[in-house]
């Protein structure tokens, strides 16, 4: 009978990549409980949003997550458009789902290259990352940074792109979706990545909506929910089927966010028609500032759904700004697996929920 | 077996990365980049001081100076779009690494009297 | 005070608002969906609010360092 013991785990480990720390507690080589604990890279942003007025407020959400970047400021002009009653054009809202789809299709394979380091194939994460660097030229070509971009503004986006931008495009996306072909081949039939994550942290779909669990956590369940079906900003216009898969385990994360990166080339290539098609405003002046009241935005960011929760008072100063990530929403559910695995399995696990503490913590 | 095909085309193609610093970074047209002040064009009227989400500018009105703290900013291109003469601008490059933390100042020169007030009083510059 | 719950399922969404005269002691609703348990924590640092039955409870100190008294926003208004 091995003795029982706590080790803690994090936050600064090899295998980790986010500073996070556990408390586990084994008895032998299985994980028996765990406690998190959390705090490492707080910054009080959620503070920090009450001192700053509503427009500069854009630049600070942004900086929540140092990958989804986009994603945030959308959520957040969307609940305050919402406050001030501002109809955003429609080309805006296609521009807004092209940057938002590249965020996507880019934090994705961050993942994914994470995935490969992970599990030890090393040749795999590089070539990720080598497709990864393309679509970040794309955004800091059509926005002018490579993460944070900056481009959306209450009212509209900053920038409208003409058609010679919109072949490049094009041309680069097409070029992705060759190169991404033999790295979705890789992680689907690879039999070492297979082994490493068939079975590992399953939950059902019943205990995933209890615990809260949102985005590919979710899906990889059974359960088609996606935000983007509420059709904010383009996506109303849109074909946007929700990727499942049943497994509920890590392997089925994987080929959820396998299936992403092809549905958001995909809108990708529903937008830019409609793009060409349609010339127009990117952005309406809002000269006033939002009266009292309160408007809430959910929005499907790579890791799950966002929800922006924003409080006025009249003034220049918001009285409240909540934001509720989607990594903070899977945590419960990442505490819920870890307990019955092989301490070896616990950096893989906590991966595959594509954690992003910074969010988590604001 | 698809991945190898890959790499081996990646290794007949070369690196896809740059010899940096020997070849240099050709900038995007349009990427942000260091934050520049067209001084002539500029009548100090704090615009882009008060709205700064970071804090890296200071505008003294009397004075006539413009202080930017280049480690503060966050490239997010608002004070250039809302400065009402257009007297800044975003080169495409980033700013170069320096060994020591400084800030960038620019003095105007006396302000142009105004002919309908019709004073000439030289401002204390 | 006003304690707002926001429950989705989907699409669909239910806007709740728990109303406690003067008080600051709230049941945990960890019981009903076992998530809750990360949110109540959360909503202990930031506000002087306190939740009854909530495990595993971290004393206001989520993200918080020990050593900090108090917590940003202080007794909730309203």
């Amino acid at each position: 009978m091995a003795e029982r013991m706590v080790i803690p785990f994090g936050p600064q480990h090899p295998s980790l990549v986010e500073p996070i720390h556990m408390q586990l507690e084994v008895e032998g080589d299985t994980v028996l409980g765990v406690r998190p604990a959390f705090g490492f890279v707080h910054r009080g942003l959620e503070k920090l949003a009450e001192k700053r007025d509503w427009r500069q407020n854009v630049y600070l959400v942004e900086r929540t997550c140092g990958i989804c970047s986009f994603i945030h400021s959308l959520g957040y002009c969307l609940a305050l458009e919402e406050l001030l009653g501002v109809e955003v054009p429609p080309r805006a809202d296609l521009l807004r789902v092209m940057w938002g789809e590249l965020h996507r299709i880019q934090s994705h394979y961050l993942w994914l290259g994470l995935l490969a380091d992970a599990v030890g194939f090393e040749s795999l994460f590089m070539q990720t990352w080598r497709n990864r660097e393309r679509v970040l030229d794309l955004n800091e070509l059509t926005a002018g940074n490579r993460i944070v971009v900056s481009m959306c503004r209450v009212g509209g986006t900053a920038r409208d792109l003409d058609a010679e931008m919109l072949d490049r495009v094009e041309a680069t996306l097409d070029a992705a979706e060759s190169e991404f072909g033999p790295v979705e081949h890789t992680f689907r039939e690879d039999g070492g990545i297979a082994r490493r994550l068939v079975g590992l942290g399953r939950i059902t779909r019943e205990e995933a909506l209890g615990l809260g669990a949102v985005g590919p956590v979710l899906r990889a369940t059974g359960e088609a929910s996606d935000s983007r079906l509420l059709g904010y900003a383009g996506y109303g216009r849109l074909q946007v089927a929700p990727v499942t898969q049943a497994g509920g385990d890590a392997y089925a994360r994987l080929l959820v966010r396998l299936g992403e990166i092809r549905q958001s080339m995909a809108l990708l290539r529903q937008v830019l028609p409609l793009l060409r098609q349609e010339p127009g405003e990117t952005l309406v002046p809002v000269r006033k500032d939002p009266t009292a009241g309160e408007a809430l935005s959910r929005v499907e960011q790579p890791r799950g759904e966002l929800i922006y929760y924003v409080r006025a008072t009249g003034g220049k100063l918001l009285d409240r700004v909540r934001i509720r990530t989607p990594t903070f929403a899977n945590l419960p559910a990442l505490v819920h697996m870890v307990p019955g695995n092989e301490i070896g399995q616990v950096p893989a696990l906590v991966l595959s929920i594509d954690p992003c503490v910074s969010c988590t913590e604001r | 077996m698809r991945l190898l095909h890959t790499l081996l085309r990646n290794v007949a193609s070369g690196p896809v990365t740059r010899r940096y610093p020997k070849v240099p970074l050709v900038p995007v047209a349009g990427a942000r980049g260091d934050l520049r002040l067209l001084v002539d064009r500029c009548t100090f009227c704090t615009a882009c001081a008060v709205r700064c989400p970071a804090g890296a500018l200071e505008v003294d009105r009397k004075a006539r100076t413009w202080t930017f703290n280049p480690y503060r900013c966050i490239y997010c291109h608002y004070c250039v779009e809302i400065c009402p003469f257009h007297a800044l601008e975003m080169a495409p490059l980033g700013r170069e690494p320096a060994a020591a933390k400084a800030t960038v100042t620019e003095t105007g020169a006396a302000p142009v009297p105004s002919p309908s007030r019709g004073t000439g009083a030289a401002s204390p510059a | 005070m006003v304690l707002l719950y926001h429950v989705a399922l989907g699409v669909q969404m239910r806007h709740l608002g728990l109303r406690q005269n003067g008080g600051v002691a709230f049941p945990s609703v960890s019981g009903v969906l076992p998530g809750a348990w990360l949110y109540e924590n959360e909503i202990q640092d930031q506000f002087e609010v306190t939740f009854a039955g909530l495990t595993p409870d971290y004393g206001g100190k989520l993200f918080l360092r020990r050593d900090v008294s108090g917590t940003p926003w202080g007794a909730p208004r309203g």
